[in-house]
C-alpha cells in the first residue's frame, strides 16, 4: 500500500500543474476544471496498478482527463458553460500582466477546439505529433494540418490586433 | 522548398531540425524573417499557457484521494490522545528529565533526547527560509503521512534520529517559542502521562505512526494540536 501511495504522490506531485493547465484550457472554466482534475487523479489513484510505463503517466493522465471532461456532458450533472461566458483573459493572466500575453490568451480563446486542442497539447504538454494523434484518435498527417492552421490562425488574429491597437478579449 | 511547404512545416512544428527546411531559410531572407517571427510568437505562446496553478492543488488532490476514495487505507487519531505534561520551565529544558515521573527507563532516555534536540538543534533548523505545506508533505510522505490545509508558519521539517529512531521534526508557529512536532514510526512507545507545569505536551497515536507535539506557549500549542488532529492522516 505504501509503495502504490508513494507512487500516486509521485504522480500528482509530478503532472498535477500541467494537467490542470491542460484542463483550464480545454475546459475554459477554472472552477470546474479544478474538478475534473480532482475526479482525474481520483480515477488515476483506482486504476494505477494499470499504469506499467511511467514514461507514458501524462499521456495516461491526459487520456483519463479527456474521459472524465467528455462524462461531465453525457452526465449533465454541470452547468455548461456558454463560451460567452467562459474565463476571461484578465482572470488567466499571468502575474506580469503583459499586454502580449493578454492579447495571446484572447488569440487562443479565439481558435476552434479542434485546432487549439492539439496545439496546447504540443506546446504546453510537449507531446509529438504521433502522441497527439493517439489521444484525439487522428491520423498524424490531421494532426501537423491542424497545428499548421492553428499557428496560422493565431499569427493572423495577432497581427490584426496590432493592427487595431487593441487587446480584444475575444 | 516553396514557400507553402516551407510554411506548413515551420507552423506545424516551428522549432523544427529539418535539415531542408534549415537551408531554405538561409536561401531566402523572406522565409528567414517568417520562421524568425513564427519562434517569438511560439516563445510567447509558451508564456501565455502557463496560466498560474493553485498552490495547494497539489495537497488538495492528494487530501481526496485519502478523504473519498479509500479513507480505509488511512487512519487519523486514536482517541483518547494522551497529554503529556511537563514538569519544569521552558527556560530550563535541560532539566527536564530531572522533573519527570512515571517513566520507565526506556521511554524517559527518549524523552531526554527529544528535549536534548530540541534544545541543541531547533534553533538552528530555522534558517528563515519558507517551508511550503508542499514540501512538508513531500517529507511526510515517507512515513505514510498528509496534510490537507495549511498549518500556518511552517519553521522548519527535517528529518533527525532520536536514541536510534528516524523521525521527522517539524516546527510551526513563532520562531521565538516553537511548537516542535516529531512525526515517530509506531514501533516508538511514547505514552506516558507527566506531571504538569509549563511546557505541554501531547501525543496522537494512529495506526501507522505516532505523533509527539511539544511546546511552551499554551495557545500557539492547542491550536496547532487541533489543526493537526483535524488535518494530519496517515496511511495504514
Amino acid at each position: 500500500m505504501m509503495s502504490k501511495q508513494y507512487k500516486y504522490e509521485t504522480l500528482v506531485r509530478a503532472f498535477h500543474a500541467d494537467i490542470y493547465r491542460y484542463a483550464v484550457w480545454l475546459i475554459r472554466d477554472k472552477s470546474i476544471a479544478e474538478d475534473v482534475v480532482q475526479e482525474t487523479f481520483l480515477r488515476a489513484w483506482k486504476s494505477l496498478d494499470s499504469l506499467q510505463d511511467e514514461h507514458a503517466a501524462k499521456a495516461w493522465l491526459i487520456t483519463i482527463l479527456r474521459r472524465e471532461n467528455a462524462r461531465r456532458f453525457e452526465r449533465k450533472q454541470l452547468d455548461l458553460v456558454d463560451i460567452d461566458d467562459v474565463v476571461t483573459v484578465d482572470e488567466r493572466a499571468t502575474s506580469d500582466g503583459h499586454a502580449d500575453t493578454h492579447a495571446l490568451h484572447a488569440a487562443i480563446d479565439q481558435l476552434a477546439d479542434e485546432y487549439k486542442e492539439p496545439l496546447i497539447m504540443q506546446v504546453l504538454l510537449g507531446f509529438s505529433g504521433e502522441e497527439i494523434a493517439q489521444q484525439l484518435q487522428l491520423n498524424k498527417n490531421t494532426v501537423m494540418t491542424r497545428l499548421f492552421r492553428a499557428r496560422s490562425q493565431l499569427k493572423h488574429i495577432m497581427s490584426q490586433d496590432k493592427q487595431t491597437g487593441g487587446f480584444a478579449n475575444g | 522548398m516553396d514557400e507553402l511547404t516551407f510554411r506548413r512545416h515551420v507552423l506545424a512544428n516551428p522549432f523544427s531540425q529539418d535539415a531542408q527546411v534549415i537551408q531554405a531559410a538561409h536561401q531566402d531572407p523572406v522565409k528567414q524573417q517568417f520562421w524568425h517571427d513564427l519562434k517569438q510568437q511560439e516563445l510567447a505562446l509558451q508564456q501565455a499557457l502557463q496560466i498560474d496553478v493553485p498552490h495547494d492543488l497539489a495537497d488538495k488532490l492528494l487530501w481526496e484521494q485519502v478523504s473519498q476514495t479509500d479513507t480505509a487505507n488511512f487512519s487519523h487519531p486514536t482517541p483518547p490522545r494522551r497529554p503529556l505534561w511537563f514538569a519544569i520551565a521552558a527556560s530550563v529544558l535541560l532539566s527536564i528529565s530531572i522533573g519527570w515521573v512515571n517513566f520507565n527507563s526506556k521511554e524517559h532516555k527518549f524523552y531526554d533526547d527529544v528535549i536534548a534536540h530540541i534544545e541543541h538543534v531547533s534553533t538552528h533548523e530555522i534558517t528563515g527560509d519558507v517551508i511550503t505545506l508542499a514540501a512538508l508533505n513531500s517529507k511526510l510522505a515517507k512515513f505514510g503521512g498528509v496534510i490537507n490545509a495549511a498549518l500556518g508558519k511552517i519553521l522548519s521539517a527535517n528529518y533527525c534520529v532520536i536514541d536510534g529512531v528516524e523521525s521527522l521534526h517539524v516546527q510551526l508557529g513563532d520562531p521565538d517559542n516553537p511548537t516542535s512536532v516529531f512525526i515517530l514510526p509506531k514501533d516508538v512507545t511514547v505514552t506516558e502521562a507527566l506531571s504538569t507545569n509549563h511546557i505541554q505536551g501531547e501525543i496522537l497515536e494512529y495506526q501507522s505512526a505516532n505523533v509527539l507535539i511539544i511546546g511552551t506557549v499554551s495557545q500557539t500549542f492547542s491550536q496547532i494540536t487541533e489543526q493537526l488532529v483535524e488535518h494530519l492522516a496517515f496511511s495504514r
